[in-house]
Parts: structure tokens; sequence; C-alpha cells
């Protein structure tokens, strides 16, 4: 055999030894992760300031701390443990079965919901419906005036989310409303300095943004890129991000929105990440953010879904994303049943 | 596991060849066959694969064997016995789907069969195999673990090259494992993975990347520029893909002592689809020469004969890539009868005053070829997406959609644009020639290589962390 590259060896040997370079300084570096190389890339990737995080490890860690790392403002002594047990005792039951939660501890409340399946197709219609018919006219005595114009309703509505949200700016957006959303959004990123990918806001960052303007209303649609990670820390993070907002803007009405579900070949491709039973159960725990005051809950994940619960392969080629066309089911919707009063 | 998986590179890899290198001539057979297994059981994940292909071989080795020691008649009888049965194992995957699929009957799970990865290739080195024995060209192997070494062989497993036993044995006899030959694969190695790497899986983000890709926002809702940036841009993608894949192969043949065939020739400088096709993917073409178009008469018989045998060798090929390609098989049927036609009036003469001309022929040729492929497209399923995607090409006959965003190529304009220029330069021979002049310069090469190696490898971490960015 011909060599076409006699030198000795000099690759390999200089390749041997970046490689055992590259083992020594990931081990330096971080002992975060199995594979010191992987550390060493990571470092390359994210700087010395952010930690690197696997996947693995934060699913792992279940109860493991909020990662929420670029918060702008402090929040007055409260961590993000106190945030959450407020906001899950009032949760939605208080709309469907007001019986029990006066005395409902956080931690009896969540067994229920976890364990009855009835229980998650049941609560976004519940928070849905009173919404369309009769505008939540017991809560709130001063939204009882006749419903606003679309455009009237929309001139002070924030859309915020992820890649999903960039499509629905993209291919459907509704008249007069702001949009900011960005691909690979998520609830630990949210508030990083980078801007939005939508036309209309692309000069603002979040807090720039939020600081600037004045919303009534503020759409968040959050979850899908983190759904690989633990419910806990995303659930504890997702309304660290609502305090954050009600702090810029005390008199916007929050919107959660669910999250879509995935193809049923996506679903399968990777369970344990874009299984729709996670996605299910996030939903549910974010239903259960809802006070029906400030925040709301809405739950429409299934109009894109086929027979068995899944995202209709019809609605996605890549099994995440709506087609173009499809954009438009998810504003008329919003348009019909989603208007917060 | 892939070739470029961080664990098939930093571990799987070397202590295979390790392994192979200390262990003495004659475990190396046993070495590389149980390598293999491990690599192929850590690819596939499906203990089904594995025991679909353990069957193959050792019906094939019995099958060699028996042709080897049968005379005459039997001798014949019991090759095309075996090699329609090999036929049929090849293509039983595919027509169950088709039969369930259209009369939509499901089979008890686990029953459900889907094809083993990689087992069009598989399966084509198990025919050529026998193919060889029964011409008499190579002594059927009398060790299990030398044929399986051959047959599963991890560095061609995956996706080819098919290369030929009578090859194969011949190049692992003349060659030897050395720290010479090691290193010299490790060049190969590292320039496939960069192409890989660097090139096509930038390139292909314009089909694929999350929500700007072409498949997610659906073919009937892409503006027209972007339908063309995807209509160069796959063809570019198909090409380092597979031309990287290849040198990959080459370059672990090497680390193991022994020479691959080239599969790739700058297939993009031919003046004509015949060559084109004799210089893109050479070795599967090499194999339906060698059994398909030569036992049918090849071009030694009348006109209307080499006709038809060429009809007969460009079904095969639009079949086998169906079984290659998930998708629409009347797609790649397609597909092949549009390359057939060229070929076929290239044959008869008809465009000889294009291809004889310097100008003309090379601008024939990418054209038709960039062509086949968009109908070949893998990230278009469906006939009628088809249809759709070249509406979008040539969008002067219809209405324009709803819902296209005119400036959705921008993106993807600014994302690959650069990559598809230097992914240009390299369809040429020109960085081969200038490669070819500087490797001499051992710290420059070094040099490059490594930059290259250590670029690639901070992609796949970081792609492998984060696979899909929504």
């Amino acid at each position: 055999m011909k060599n076409n590259h006699p030198d000795g060896g000099l690759l390999l040997i200089c390749l041997l030894m970046t490689i055992l370079l590259a083992v020594v300084g990931g081990l330096i570096v971080s002992a975060d992760s199995e594979n010191p190389i992987e550390t060493l890339m990571f470092f390359f990737r994210d700087g010395a300031t952010s930690a690197p995080e696997t996947e693995a490890e934060v699913l792992e860690g279940e109860d493991t701390e909020p990662i929420f790392i670029h918060p702008p403002v402090t929040l007055p002594e409260t961590t993000a443990e106190d945030v959450t047990v407020p906001e899950t005792t009032a949760s939605p039951e208080v709309t469907e079965k007001p019986e029990t939660t006066a005395e409902t501890p956080v931690t009896t409340q969540k067994a229920p919901e976890t364990t009855k399946k009835p229980d998650t197709t049941k609560t976004p219609e519940t928070t849905q419906k009173p919404d369309t018919t009769a505008p939540v006219t017991t809560k709130i005595p001063d939204t009882t005036q006749k419903p606003q114009s679309n455009e009237d309703y929309f001139s002070d509505t924030l859309f915020l989310g992820d890649s999903r949200t960039v499509g629905f700016y993209l291919y459907a957006r509704i008249p007069g409303a702001t949009y900011f959303a960005r691909t690979s959004m998520n609830v630990y990123n949210v508030f990083d300095d980078k801007v939005s990918e939508t036309k209309d806001t692309s000069a603002y960052n979040l807090s720039e943004l939020l600081a600037e303007r004045k919303f009534g209303k503020i759409y968040i649609l959050l979850g899908i890129n983190e759904i690989g990670y633990s419910h806990n820390s995303v659930v504890k993070n997702y309304s660290s991000v609502i305090e954050y907002i009600k702090q810029y803007q005390p008199e916007a009405k929050i919107i959660i929105q669910s999250n879509m579900h995935v193809t049923k070949k996506k679903s399968e491709s990777n369970p344990s990440t874009f299984a729709n039973s996670r996605i299910d159960e996030l939903n549910r725990r974010l239903a259960a953010l809802a006070d029906n005051k400030k925040v709301f809950y809405l739950g429409f994940e299934e109009i894109f879904d086929d027979e068995s619960g899944a995202m209709s392969p019809d609605y996605s080629g890549d099994g995440v994303h709506l087609y173009a066309k499809c954009y438009k089911l998810w504003r008329e919707w919003i348009l019909e049943n989603g208007k917060i009063y | 596991m892939t070739f470029y998986s961080p664990g098939f590179i930093f571990i799987f890899l070397p202590c295979i060849v390790a392994l192979y290198a200390l262990a003495g001539k004659k475990l190396r057979n046993a070495v590389l066959f149980l390598g293999s297994v491990v690599f192929y059981l850590l690819a596939s994940r499906d203990l089904m694969s594995m025991a679909i292909l353990a069957s193959g071989l050792i019906f094939n080795y019995a099958a060699g064997l028996f042709i080897g020691i049968a005379e005459g008649r039997m001798r014949k009888l019991l090759f095309v016995f075996c090699t329609f049965v090999n036929a049929c194992a090849l293509l039983s995957p595919k027509i169950i789907s088709i039969i369930t699929e259209s009369f939509s009957v499901s089979l008890p799970e686990g029953l459900a069969i889907a094809a083993p990865v990689g087992f069009s290739f598989y399966m084509f080195k198990n025919m050529s195999y026998l193919r060889q024995v029964y011409d008499g060209k190579i002594k059927a192997e009398q060790s299990f673990f030398a044929l399986g070494a051959y047959l599963v062989n991890f560095a061609q497993v995956l996706s080819g090259p098919i290369q030929t036993y009578a090859d194969w044995k011949k190049s692992r006899e003349e060659g030897k494992v050395s720290i010479a030959s090691i290193n010299s694969g490790i060049y190969e190695f590292i320039i496939g993975l960069a192409l890989k790497i660097l090139l096509a899986d930038r390139i292909i983000r314009v089909w694929v990347a999350g929500l700007y890709g072409i498949g997610s926002i659906g073919i009937d809702s892409i503006s027209t520029p972007l339908a063309w940036l995807g209509f160069f841009a796959f063809p570019l993608y198909l090409y380092f893909e597979f031309y990287g894949y290849s040198l990959m192969s080459r370059g672990i043949g090497r680390m193991l002592g022994y020479e691959t065939p080239d599969n790739f020739l700058h297939p993009y400088m031919s003046r004509s689809v015949s060559e084109f096709w004799r210089r893109w993917h050479i070795t599967l073409g090499e194999w339906f020469k060698e059994n398909v178009y030569f036992p049918l008469g090849g071009s030694r018989c009348p006109k209307g004969r080499t006709v038809l045998n060429l009809c007969a060798v460009w079904l095969c090929t639009g079949v086998w890539h169906a079984l290659c390609f998930d998708g629409n098989g009347i797609n790649f049927m397609l597909w092949a009868a549009f390359l057939l036609l060229f070929i076929l009036l290239e044959k008869l003469g008809a465009l000889d005053w294009i291809i004889k001309n310097k100008v003309l022929s090379h601008i024939y040729l990418p054209v038709v070829i960039l062509f086949s492929w968009a109908i070949f497209n893998t990230n278009i399923l469906t006939l009628a997406d088809l249809g759709t995607y070249f509406i979008r090409l040539f969008p002067f006959f219809s209405q324009t959609p709803e819902y296209v965003d005119p400036s959705d190529w921008v993106r993807h304009f600014k994302d690959v644009g650069v990559y598809m220029a230097v992914g240009v330069i390299f369809l040429t021979p020109l960085p081969r020639r200038v490669y070819d002049k500087f490797k001499n310069i051992k710290p420059l090469a070094v040099a490059v290589m490594l930059v290259l190696f250590w670029l690639s490898v901070y992609l796949i971490f970081c792609e492998g962390a984060n696979p899909m960015v929504y």
C-alpha cells in the first residue's frame, strides 16, 4: 500500500497530544460532565460565565434550584420558592371546585392532579370557557363592559414566546399586536440580552421592551425548548418569569398558553424528552400557575391534535413547528376564544 | 453510533485500531468481526437488525461453500436460487410495508420489520460475494470470521462503499498495519469528517433547520428564492455527506491496513450524465455493471438490447435508492427514469453536439444533474409535494399562496451562503490539488488537520447537546 502521507506519524502524535490536552483541560475547567472533552467543548461554547449544564444533569436533579441566569430586576427578598407556593395554591381549582381549595396545601394539591387524567382535559376547558361566554364577570367586576373590537383588544397585547411564536408572527400575526419571540427561547434565557427575531420589536431585549412599552395583556408560550428539563425546575422558573414581568407591568394580565403537542413520530423519537405525556404534565402544572385574577391559562393544544392526542402530521413537517399555512388556526382560536377581559 | 459520534471518534475507533494492530494476523479477522458486531449493535440499537444481518451472513457463508464445491448445472441452480433468496430478503421489508400501508393492515407488534440500517449495502456485498464465488474469481471463504469481517466490517456496514471480496482480500494481504498507515488514515478520516460536519451539515439547514427549514415551513409556503436556494443546497449537501462518509471509511480502512476503492471522482466535472454516474458512487455503479449490466449482455449486443439492458440497470438503481431512503418510491422511480432518458439520448448519440462542446457540456451536465436531485430530494416525501415544489420553483403559472413570507430566504442565505460558495469550490479538483502540493510541508498540513478536526468535534458536541433548536 502506498503511503500518501509520509510524515512519520507526526499527525498521529499531535492528535494524541491534543486529545490528552483536551482531557486534562476538561478536568481542570469543571467536573460537571462525565466526559472531559465534552466539558472543554462546552467551556469554549459558553465561556467561563456560565457553568456547563447538560440535559442529563438537569433531568436527574429533580429538585434543583432554578437556574435563572439573568434576572432583570432583583425581587424584594422573595426566593423562587416563595413565588411558586402562593401561585400553585391559588390554582385553577378555584374556578373548578371552590370547596376543596381553601384547606388544600401545596403538597396534596399536586397529587390528585398528577394521578387523575381527566383533570388535564378539564382544566383547560374550564379556564377557557368562562373567558369566552361570560368574561369572568364574577371575578373582576370592572370588566363587564361590552367586548372590545379586535383592534382595540390587541393594540396593547404582547405575544411572548419561542420559535413557535416566531412562526405565529411570520405567518399569521394578529394586526396591532406586538410580538417578542426568538428561536430557542426558554424560561431560563427569556431575559437574556438578546433581541427579538420579530421585526417589530427587533430593537429591544425583553427587559427594555417591558420597560419601554405598557401592555394590558401578555400572552406567553414557553416550555417546549426546556421540555427535557425537570418539570419542577421549569415551573419554578416559569413563575419567576411571571413575577418579573409583573414588576415591569403591574397592570398587565398574563396569559399562559398551553404547549402544543409534538407529532407521534417526534414523541417516540426521544421519549425521555419529547414525550407528549411530558408535555401534558407540563401543561397541567402551568395551568396551576393561573389565579384567574392576574394570571390566566389557555389550553388549546388539542386543536392541532389527531385522534391519538399527538400533533397531527398534517399540521407539522418537523413534528414540532406548525406548517406556515397552519398558524391561522392558532390565530383564529385566539381571536374567538382567547380574549381575556 | 455513527462515524460522527464522539463515542466513536474518541473511544471505539482508537480501541479497535489498537486491538487490531496488536492482534496477530490470525486474530485480526476475529477482532474486526466482533468489533463490527459491537459497532453495529450500537449503531442500530436493535437486536432484530443484528439478527437479520447474522442470518444473512450464515446463509451466504453456507451458500458460498456449496456453490464452491458444486459443479455444472447444480452450481448454476444453487447460485440462482441463493441470489433469488438474497434479493427477496433485500426487498421484503419494503414490500411488507407497501402491503401493510396500502391495505392498512397492521402487523402484530414485534413482527413489524423495518429494514436494518445499511441493509441494502449489506445485501449488495453478499450478492457480489456469491457472484464472485460462482464466477470463480475467488474461492469460497472457509473461515466464518473472515467472511464476517468482510461483510459486517464497521467501516462499510452503514453506507458502503461496496467493496468486492476479491479486492478486499487482495488489498488486505498486501497492506500492513503500521504507524504510517494509521497516520495516513487519520488524514483521510479528518478530511471526510470536516466535509461532512463543516459543509454538509451547515448546508442542509436550508431544508431542516428548526422553524425556518423548508421542511418545517411546508413546501407550499416557501418563497421562490428559497425554493431555488434549496434547489442548490440539497445536491451540495448530498455530495459532501456521502463523499465525506466515503473518505472517512477509506481513512478507517487505511488505519486497518487495507485500501478502499474510490467512491467519488469529482463527478461534477463530468461532461455527460453517463460519465457523471461513472464518477458518482462508483462502487454502486460497478456493482450494477458487474451484476446486472454485463450478465445481460452489456453493450456488446444489438442496440435495442443495449437499451433494454440500460433500462434494467436504471430500474434496479431506482428500486435500490427507494430501499435506501424513506419516502415515496414513486419519486425515486421518476428520478431514475429522468436520468435514464438522458443516458439513452447520450448513448444514441443525440447529444453528441453538446457533450463534445467544452462549454455547453459543462452547462448541460450540472443542469440535468441538479434537476435530477430535485426529483430525488429526500426531504420531499410525496409526488404531490414534488409537484408543489416545482410550482414554487417556477411560479409563473400559478398564484402565490397566501402564506408565503417573501423574505424567508434572506436568513438562510446569510446562514449558509458562505458554506455553499465554499462547497462549490470543493466540487472541483482544485482543493485536492492544493492539498497535494502542501501536504509535504508537514507542520502546515498537521496544523490544518488539527484545526479541522477540533472544529468539527466542537460542532458535533454543540449540536449533540442541542440537537434541534426551536
